[in-house]
Formats: C-alpha cells, sequence, structure tokens
C-alpha cells in the first residue's frame, strides 16, 4: 500500500493504492489517473522561464504543454538554459515540439507583443514593482 | 473626468471587477501604478491557475492575459504607470487624485472598487535578530528576480515560512541550481496548500522543519548564515536547541497582508481578522459606494475565487446606487478564523449569498453549523478542513427571515 496527495487539483485528495493498483480516496477520476502514474510513472508539468534578447522582456515564461515524466525534469532545465528568444513571441507558441520524444511541447506561457503601454512603443522597464 | 465606477489596482481582482462593470454598461476607469496589467500573476508563471474557471491548469500570466485580451478589447479606460495619491468624498461622488508621466491630475467617479491586492510581511514583522546583510528577501521579491528579471538572488538558502510562495520559490531556486537547504515553518503545520508540500517539496526531496524558526541572522555586507530553533507550543524558542547554518540567502514566506492605505485613508472599517474593509453580500463596505475586491478584501489561496468575488463586485459596483442599506453582522464562531461577508444588507437579494471562510485548526468530519441569534439554520458536512485551504459555500438566506439586529455566526465542529 502507497500514500499519496493528489496534485492535479487544490481538492489536494488523500489517495491510497492497494498492492493491486487499485486506488481508494480519490473524488474524481483524474486522481485515479494521478495515482496509477504516480505509481508508474510519475509526471509533471514544469513552469520556468528561457533568456530573451529583449531589455524590456529579458525573460520569458514557458511551459511544457502536457505532462512529461518526472526523470526528465533536469534533462529539460539544461535545454531550457540553452534557449535564447530573438524575436517577440504570442502567448501559446511553440518553442519546442515534442519534447523527448513525448506529445508535449515547450510553448510561450505569455506575449511579448502587448503594445498597449506607451502608445505602442516597447520601453525598457524602469519602473521596478514599488 | 467623470466615471461611473473607477478600479484601482490592475491585477486579477481588477481587471475582472472592470469588465464585470464594463459589461453593465457602467464607464469605467482602470487605474494601476505598474506599466502593465497583471499584477503579481505576472510573476507567478507556474501552473495551477484557472481549474475553476476556465477548466484548465494555466500558468499566472496566461490566466490574467485572457482577462487582458477582453480589457483591452473593450470600452475600458486605463491609466498605466498612475499612482492614486489621495482620494476624497465629495457629495456624492468620490474625486481621485493621482500623479502619472503627465503630472498630476484628477477625476471623478460614482463608485470606487479597491482591488490593491495584498502585500508580503516582511522580516521587521516576524522580529529576526542580528545585523543587515543583503540576501534576505521576501518569496514574492525572489520571485520577481528569477521570473521577471532572470537574475538569481541566491546560491544557497533558508527559506522561513511554509506559505504557498515560499514553497512554489522552493522548487523554483532548485531549478534553477540553487541549493534550498530546507523550510522552516514555526507552526506545527505548514501553511501552504498540501499539493505544493508535495509537488515543489518532497519531488525535489527539500526538507520542511515543522516547528522551528529563524532567531539571527550572520554576515555584515552579505548573508553568511542563520541560527534556526525549535519552537514550543507557544511558538517561543526552546533555549539550547540552536543550530547554525551557512547560507548566502534567507526567503521569508511568513504571510500576506490586505493592502488598505487608500481604503484607511477614507475611514472604511476594516475587519481585524481578514485585515480587509469588512463589506456585505454585494462586496460594498461599510462606506457607501467604495467597493472591495480580490486580496485586498481578504487574502485568497486561489484566483478563481479572486475572479468570482471581484467580478460580483465590479457588476455591484456599477449599479451602483444610495439606498439606505440594514447591515446585520455575520461572525465567525468556534472553529472559523474569519469570514467573508462579514455584513448582510438585508435591502439586497439574499438568496445567492457566497461565503467564504477558513477554520481556525484542521478538523475531520467537520461539520459547519450557521445560527441566526443562536438557532441553526443551515448545516454542512466536511471531511476535512484545514486553516491554509479557504472554504467556499452558496447559501440562500431568503427563507430565513432574518429580522433586524439579529446576527448570524458561522461554526465549525468536529462530530
Amino acid at each position: 500500500m502507497k500514500e499519496f496527495v493528489c496534485i492535479v487539483c487544490p481538492n489536494g485528495c488523500q489517495l491510497q493504492v492497494d498492492d493491486e493498483g487499485n486506488v481508494a480516496g480519490a473524488k474524481c477520476e483524474r486522481g485515479v489517473r494521478f495515482a496509477t502514474e504516480e505509481m508508474t510513472c510519475p509526471k509533471r508539468t514544469v513552469c520556468s522561464t528561457v533568456a530573451t534578447i529583449f531589455e524590456d522582456f529579458p525573460v520569458l515564461p514557458v511551459r511544457t504543454s502536457q505532462e512529461i515524466p518526472k526523470e526528465k525534469i533536469g534533462e529539460l532545465m539544461e535545454l531550457l538554459n540553452g534557449i535564447c528568444v530573438k524575436q517577440r513571441l504570442e502567448r501559446g507558441e511553440v518553442l519546442v515540439k515534442h519534447l523527448f520524444g513525448t506529445e508535449a511541447d515547450l510553448i510561450s506561457t505569455s506575449d511579448m507583443t502587448y503594445a498597449y503601454f506607451d502608445g505602442g512603443e516597447a520601453i525598457k522597464d524602469d519602473s521596478g514593482r514599488g | 473626468m467623470r466615471y461611473d465606477v473607477t478600479v484601482i489596482g490592475g491585477g486579477p481582482a481588477g481587471l475582472a471587477a472592470a469588465l464585470a462593470a464594463d459589461k453593465e454598461g457602467a464607464k469605467v476607469l482602470l487605474i494601476e501604478r505598474e506599466r502593465k496589467l497583471g499584477g503579481i500573476l505576472k510573476q507567478c508563471i507556474h501552473d495551477g491557475f484557472g481549474l475553476m474557471t476556465f477548466g484548465e491548469k494555466l500558468s499566472g500570466p496566461e490566466y490574467s492575459e485572457r482577462f487582458i485580451d477582453k480589457v483591452l478589447a473593450s470600452g475600458i479606460e486605463k491609466k498605466l504607470l498612475t499612482f492614486v495619491t489621495k482620494i476624497k468624498k465629495v457629495k456624492n461622488e468620490f474625486v481621485i487624485y493621482y500623479v502619472n508621466r503627465e503630472g498630476a491630475g484628477h477625476i471623478r467617479t460614482k463608485a470606487l472598487v479597491l482591488a490593491t491586492g495584498c502585500r508580503e510581511r516582511t522580516a521587521k514583522q516576524v522580529f529576526i535578530h542580528g545585523t543587515r546583510p543583503s540576501g534576505i528577501y521576501t518569496a514574492g521579491t525572489a520571485q520577481y528576480y528569477v521570473n521577471l528579471m532572470g537574475e538569481m538572488p541566491v546560491k544557497r538558502c533558508v527559506i522561513l515560512g511554509s506559505g504557498d510562495i515560499g514553497l512554489i520559490m522552493a522548487r523554483r531556486l532548485t531549478l534553477e541550481g540553487a541549493e534550498v537547504l530546507g523550510v522552516y515553518e514555526a507552526k506545527p503545520t505548514p501553511s501552504g496548500l498540501t499539493r505544493n508540500i508535495h509537488q515543489c517539496l518532497r519531488d525535489f526531496d527539500i526538507p520542511l522543519y515543522l516547528s522551528h524558526t529563524v532567531t539571527r541572522v550572520f554576515g555584515d555586507d552579505r548573508l553568511t548564515g542563520v541560527e534556526v530553533m525549535k519552537v514550543d507550543e507557544n511558538m517561543e524558542p526552546i533555549p539550547g536547541t540552536e543550530e547554525r547554518i551557512e547560507c548566502d540567502g534567507l526567503i521569508l514566506s511568513v504571510g500576506l497582508i490586505p493592502e488598505n492605505e487608500l481604503a484607511e485613508s477614507l475611514d472604511v472599517p476594516i475587519d481585524e481578522r481578514t485585515r480587509g474593509p469588512v463589506c456585505d453580500q454585494e462586496y460594498m463596505s461599510e462606506a457607501e459606494g467604495i467597493f472591495c475586491a480580490g486580496n485586498a478584501l481578504h487574502v485568497n489561496d486561489l484566483v478563481d475565487y479572486v475572479t468570482e468575488n471581484a467580478w460580483a463586485a465590479g457588476k455591484n459596483s456599477a449599479h451602483y446606487e444610495k439606498k439606505e442599506r440594514i447591515l446585520i453582522s455575520v461572525l465567525p464562531g468556534e472553529g472559523t478564523s474569519y469570514v467573508v461577508p462579514e455584513r448582510l444588507n438585508l435591502s439586497a437579494p439574499l438568496n445567492n449569498v457566497t461565503m467564504y471562510f477558513r477554520s481556525a485548526r484542521e478538523m475531520r468530519n467537520a461539520k459547519l453549523k450557521i445560527k441566526i441569534d443562536g438557532k441553526t439554520v443551515f448545516e454542512k458536512k466536511y471531511q476535512v478542513v484545514r486553516p491554509p485551504e479557504m472554504e467556499r459555500l452558496q447559501i440562500d438566506f431568503s427563507g430565513f427571515s432574518i429580522r433586524k439586529n439579529q446576527t448570524v455566526k458561522i461554526i465549525l465542529e468536529e462530530a
């Protein structure tokens, strides 16, 4: 018997998996799937940033479009360290297709093309956060 | 200029409030002090936002930009890089004074939505002794460095406090190559969501030390180490348990406090439990015409709740007319630490009141009771309630024939 806390949603169900792979404690199907995967091939969505050449947008947030095997996280971080974005991307654009041969892509999670500030001309962000 | 509704703050609460007011046909102004909209979500690049609102697990920027896109496509007027300096009530409207790059100015508005978010507690507020070296950051500041500037603020660090941002930064700093030596929490239970303990700490073998706190910092220019101690049940350090840890960073995740400087300047009554304005079920504070939304009202753990409450606040602000209110108190009783809204306006609809509350301690098989002048009118069972996890409940109060001067109390009992 193994115990997990489901990370699929904020409910955080306490899951128990017995030796036959039966899952108890999940409020929904996603929890059952999570526990089964956690026993066989644990997967995570990874969120991080990649460098850009733009002064007003020095790093672009990215994530995997789907979960990737947990054991690939280190390799993914190395891959991200080698990326430098040279054109302004929109939200959801794919930076790398089929990460490690999986169905997951690396996608941008922020829009670099917004020009609503300063009448269209992006300026260096010196406003700080204060 | 004259507006029906002015929203102060362009984070998730302000965006939703402005959109909702605009949808109701109000002339809306949105004021934001930074040069971009999105508020704190700009730097919350982790996922988990929007499961309730969109049925998807989005990152912070993805979530807020969906609302920014709508604001940009709407007729909502925006003032960015604009700081509100003073608000005055003149007859039946508010005069908002501001400064921005064009200089000082003012506008008039019928209703006001305060969506100013919250602030992090700092080292000063947790009484750590020692020198004042660099290398001590709130978790949000560390997050700003890493996620918006692409700079690493620490190489080897200790995290004090197990709030969600601290847990998320433990994972983030680890992924970026820093060594996170441990998360120290003075309370006997974690402050953050259970799922974050698992996916941020356990996944990366980062130890969590409960009933431990940081008592001293060392270093002149830069932090060189911290002293940690075990604490007793009153959270007092136990002599003899001192341990020195060499590190160049201390990250504080010791709680959030609603930001209500503007509300206080307007003499808006503040709830000492939530630290946000006391409000009714329409999210109007006790001051006529001033509405409040999001983390300025009470600190939420999910942005989806912020959007929900802000949408309602914005919608109601658009229909604001000065009318007499009959306000009765809603009080957190035994087993609960706070409840929002703190008032019910008997002159406004009572049939679909959303209540947000937190338990005072972890309870299994808990029973929630709503009492009106001591008489139980509603009961609900909960498998488990935990203080870090806010509960939300929709109640039809219209059938309870509540009268003036009665009091509603919300109670949690262990079955």
